[in-house]
């Protein structure tokens, strides 16, 4: 398209040598995964981290990032898995490696290549750990499993691998908590949704440090099979979410949610994409955010219906609140239709509390801050109470009292 | 129902089949220039135009700009559209009627041309006769205006209307203060273009506090073979003025693809009003996409003035590809910018089109309904950005965008941006995509309503909100256009 990669070319022999380095100290791995390695910090050089003159990248800039050395953090790729939930099916990727490298490797080979993705190509050059959840046809999860991506210390980086697959008619609820920190967090999982099976994830990004969290997310869903997914981001410097959905079985259903609270110069970023491969399928997504200060919020959700997906029913909806003098919020809901027998729909609002029902609210004798308060929840309790647990929301309880408290009066 | 697919599909095919009903040539002998673009060219058309030094410079200027533009390759690629690269060496630059005319009287036009004009359905003559609402027209055919109607009279209220070669030198002040000043010539790829080869186009300037007693019009058609049409078109409604501004299109039926790239400049003062009014039927080429006008269009006004309010109104439904996003840059406090479209796209036809409303100043409103209809091979994105300054405080928007499928093999997107930086704005945006209800169509068809005439009436209806906005004579015209889009293509 142009003559020049639109990226930021500094610091990508730092990650070679890096990657050298931790390639280097592990010259036993098998070939294919060192390959792998190899291939993938040769894509990220390619490409180097994205410049705001990309289209997906245009409201987020990460010169921030790309003009930092990170250094590992420790192990740098581990996940860790919360005893209580002792699932058979659930350990590390190093386990995996060791004891069953082939299916791994077959795997990896199924979740999609995303060459084009500088952050997943950085990501795959140090794999090496992270979490496989894997539940047998008709297994149920009863409670959820929870994993957490241990904070990332200032100028370090952390880049965990998670790969989920949940065979025909199998249940379970997945928790993700990515503890922040001061560093940069570099997640990319995979979901393998089979027929008739149904996942439910949470991913809760609470940071109280000026770190920075990138993730891609990616869910393959087969016939009949549902996919619930609640992404909760809160704190940090940036964060910036890449989910995508792809409709691959007649009948299955996605339903994406999330809630974004913004405060200081921070920055969130989701995209989302749902493609609508098959007939009979439906999509709805939800993503409201609450900017306060001078925080930046950033929305794109891609529905794209492919010819003869037809019989589609996409719904998607991005309301904002702004709050703050100097908050901006950018959303960008995109459909591309192919399919002519289809019921797509997106909206998006930006706004702020409405003044009709805080003067409804103080003139019943609620203090202007309780109504404040009061308003704010009930914006947020649609994506908070549709929660599977409650640690979460919990957690984005206390972040929305912050935010409201660091909103002042202003609005 | 069973059958509905069958005549759905020859329904389709005989839509299709159905011939450009405005796909005639003009045989006139005309002035060309040879083609290509260098500064020989533009030197030409300037010199062609006795035109003043500063509009040359401005050319010259615009030609720098554009050709370094095509050495750094910055043709926009970001549209949904695809087409074989244009080979700007290719193209006529100028190429105008022999017979020069400065006309004053309509009898003197050649006869030629006005039957040209006749057979559009535009007689000129006709329109003179029109007691009731008054039109006045400036055809301009291919490059040159050829005349003018009701000069005279909107002269006694100090309204200056007729070709922008004329008011370059009869008002050069205000040619001069106002040209590029809502779309600078380094503006975009194919405004830079037009800048530098703009060969005629229309000027309109309505005095402080004139309410422009008719409708102004002009009626573009380009003819020759293998010319480009570069109009530019300026506006300007001072203090307290109003002016509904009407722009029809059509082109003759051509196999190679000829480019239309104009711009059009609106400027509305403190409390004035423009109101532009487009009907585009350019030859949308052939059902294996042969042909067609490549429709790649800059509009803009500005809103300078407080309280001031332009409404763009376009009924799309020519062009084989257009690329067009007619917008409102609102700098005045209290301005309104409106946006009403239908876009139809048949065939292979093409169409990236949607609007950008800037806010800038307080309380600035803006409202932008889109209908598609996309049918047959048709690919139609609705591309549009809402954008609220930091200094906007009140603003308010509100979108709408619709479409609508007929058959399995169109595609409609959308493509929205919205950008707030202020916390006082409200801001909302739309959109559905749908096919004809089957329920509707049963509906109809059970009281005894043609499937054709149900699809017709639906469409018609789903349409309502943008035509409305039409002028009346527009409107019915419209309609028509619709109509014959249409004809039999059923979701």
């Amino acid at each position: 398209m142009s003559r020049e990669n639109p990226v930021y070319r500094s610091r990508i022999e730092h990650y070679r040598e890096l990657q050298q380095r931790f390639s280097g100290a592990r010259s036993g791995d098998p070939a294919w995964l060192r390959g792998l390695r190899d291939e993938s910090i040769a894509h990220f050089a390619e490409r180097g981290f994205p410049s705001t003159r990309l289209e997906e990248w245009r409201y987020t800039n990460v010169a921030a990032i790309a003009g930092s050395d990170f250094e590992l953090d420790g192990d740098a790729t581990e996940i860790e898995i919360e005893e209580a939930s002792g699932s058979p099916g659930v350990r590390s990727l190093k386990d995996a490696l060791a004891s069953d490298a082939d299916s791994v490797r077959a795997r990896l080979a199924r979740a999609p290549e995303a060459k084009d993705r500088s952050f997943a190509q950085l990501n795959s050059a140090f794999l090496s750990d992270g979490a496989v959840v894997s539940l047998a046809a008709k297994e149920v999860a009863e409670a959820p499993i929870q994993l957490r991506v241990p904070p990332t210390r200032a100028g370090a980086i952390r880049l965990p691998r998670l790969l989920v697959e949940l065979a025909p008619e199998s249940r379970a609820t997945l928790v993700l908590v990515c503890g922040g920190g001061a560093g940069l967090t570099n997640l990319v999982a995979d979901f393998e949704v089979g027929a008739n099976a149904s996942l439910e994830i949470v991913l809760l990004q609470a940071s109280d440090e000026p770190g920075f969290q990138v993730t891609n997310l990616s869910a393959r869903l087969g016939r009949d099979a549902r996919f619930r997914s609640h992404t909760l981001s809160a704190g940090g410097t940036l964060v910036r979410n890449d989910l995508d959905v792809v409709l691959a079985g007649e009948g299955s259903e996605c339903h994406l949610r999330g809630l974004f609270l913004g405060r200081e110069q921070g920055l969130v970023d989701n995209h989302s994409s749902v493609d609508h491969a098959v007939p009979h399928c439906s999509s709805h997504e939800l993503y409201k955010g609450i900017l306060a200060d001078r925080a930046k919020g950033v929305f794109r959700g891609r529905v794209l219906v492919r010819p003869d997906a037809q019989k589609t029913d996409a719904t998607q909806s991005n309301p904002n609140l702004l709050l703050g003098a100097g908050a901006e919020i950018d959303t960008k809901p995109q459909l591309e239709i192919y399919a002519d027998d289809v019921k797509c729909s997106h909206g998006a609002t930006v706004g702020q509390l409405e003044p009709d029902a805080l003067f409804y609210l103080q003139s019943r004798g609620i203090g202007r801050d309780e109504a404040r308060r009061m308003l704010l929840r009930a914006f947020a309790s649609e994506i908070l109470e549709a929660l599977p647990e409650d640690s979460a929301r919990d957690a984005m309880d206390s972040r929305l009292d912050a935010l409201l408290a660091s909103a002042g009066d202003e609005s | 129902m069973s059958e509905a697919p069958e005549s759905e599909q020859s329904q389709l095919e005989r839509l299709a089949s159905s011939e450009y009903k405005y796909g005639f040539v003009t045989d006139i002998d005309t002035d060309q220039a040879p083609p290509g673009l260098n500064e020989d060219v533009v030197r030409l058309i300037s010199a062609k135009k006795k035109e003043p030094k500063w509009l040359l410079d401005f050319r010259l200027k615009a030609l720098a700009r554009f050709q370094e533009m095509l050495e750094e390759e910055t043709e926009p690629t970001w549209a949904k559209v695809s087409y074989p690269k244009i080979d700007y060496q290719d193209i006529i630059y100028y190429s105008a009627p022999k017979q020069q005319p400065a006309l004053e009287s309509l009898d003197e036009v050649d006869p030629e041309l006005r039957r040209t004009y006749d057979k559009l359905g535009i007689s000129i003559e006709e329109q003179k006769r029109i007691s009731g609402v008054k039109v006045a027209v400036d055809a301009v055919f291919d490059s040159v205006s050829v005349a003018t109607t009701f000069k005279a009279e909107l002269e006694k209220q100090g309204i200056i209307f007729g070709s922008f070669t004329d008011a370059v030198h009869e008002h050069p002040e205000l040619v001069k203060e106002y040209l590029g000043s809502v779309v600078p010539y380094s503006d975009n790829f194919f405004a830079t273009l037009n800048s530098a080869v703009f060969t005629d186009g229309s000027f309109a300037y309505v005095p402080k506090g004139v309410r422009c007693p008719m409708e102004l019009s002009t009626y573009f058609r380009i003819n020759a073979a293998g010319t480009g049409q570069f109009e530019r078109t300026l506006v300007i409604a001072d203090e307290g003025s109003y002016v509904s501004y009407l722009e029809g299109c059509t082109a003759p039926q051509r196999d190679e693809n000829q480019l239309h790239a104009a711009v059009v400049e609106l400027v509305a003062l403190d409390d004035a009003e423009i109101k532009y009014s487009t009907v585009q039927n350019w030859y949308p080429g052939d059902e294996n996409g042969v042909g067609g006008i490549y429709n790649f269009v800059t509009k803009r006004g500005a809103c300078r003035g407080a309280r001031s309010k332009i409404s763009w109104t376009q009924v799309e439904t020519g062009s084989a590809i257009t690329w067009k996003y007619p917008s409102c840059l609102l700098q005045g406090d209290d301005s309104v910018g409106e946006f009403y479209s239908v876009a139809m796209t048949n065939r292979r036809q093409q169409a990236d089109t949607g609007t950008k409303m800037i806010h800038l100043g307080k309380n600035t409103r803006s409202t932008i309904i889109s209908k598609g209809i996309s049918a047959g091979k048709g690919e139609q994105s609705y591309r549009g950005l809402v954008k609220i300054g930091p200094r906007a405080e009140g603003a308010r928007n509100y979108s709408q965008c619709d479409s609508l499928l007929l058959g399995d093999e169109c595609g409609a997107h959308t493509f929205p941006y919205l950008e707030v930086k202020n916390p006082s704005a409200t801001v909302e945006h739309e959109a559905t995509t749908s096919k004809i209800g089957e329920d509707q169509l049963f509906y109809c068809r059970q009281r005894g309503i043609s499937e054709e005439d149900a699809i017709s009436m639906i469409v018609n209806g789903f349409c309502k909100e943008v035509l409305s906005e039409l002028p009346m004579e527009f409107a019915v015209e419209a309609q028509a256009l619709l109509g014959v889009s249409l004809e039999g293509s059923v979701g």
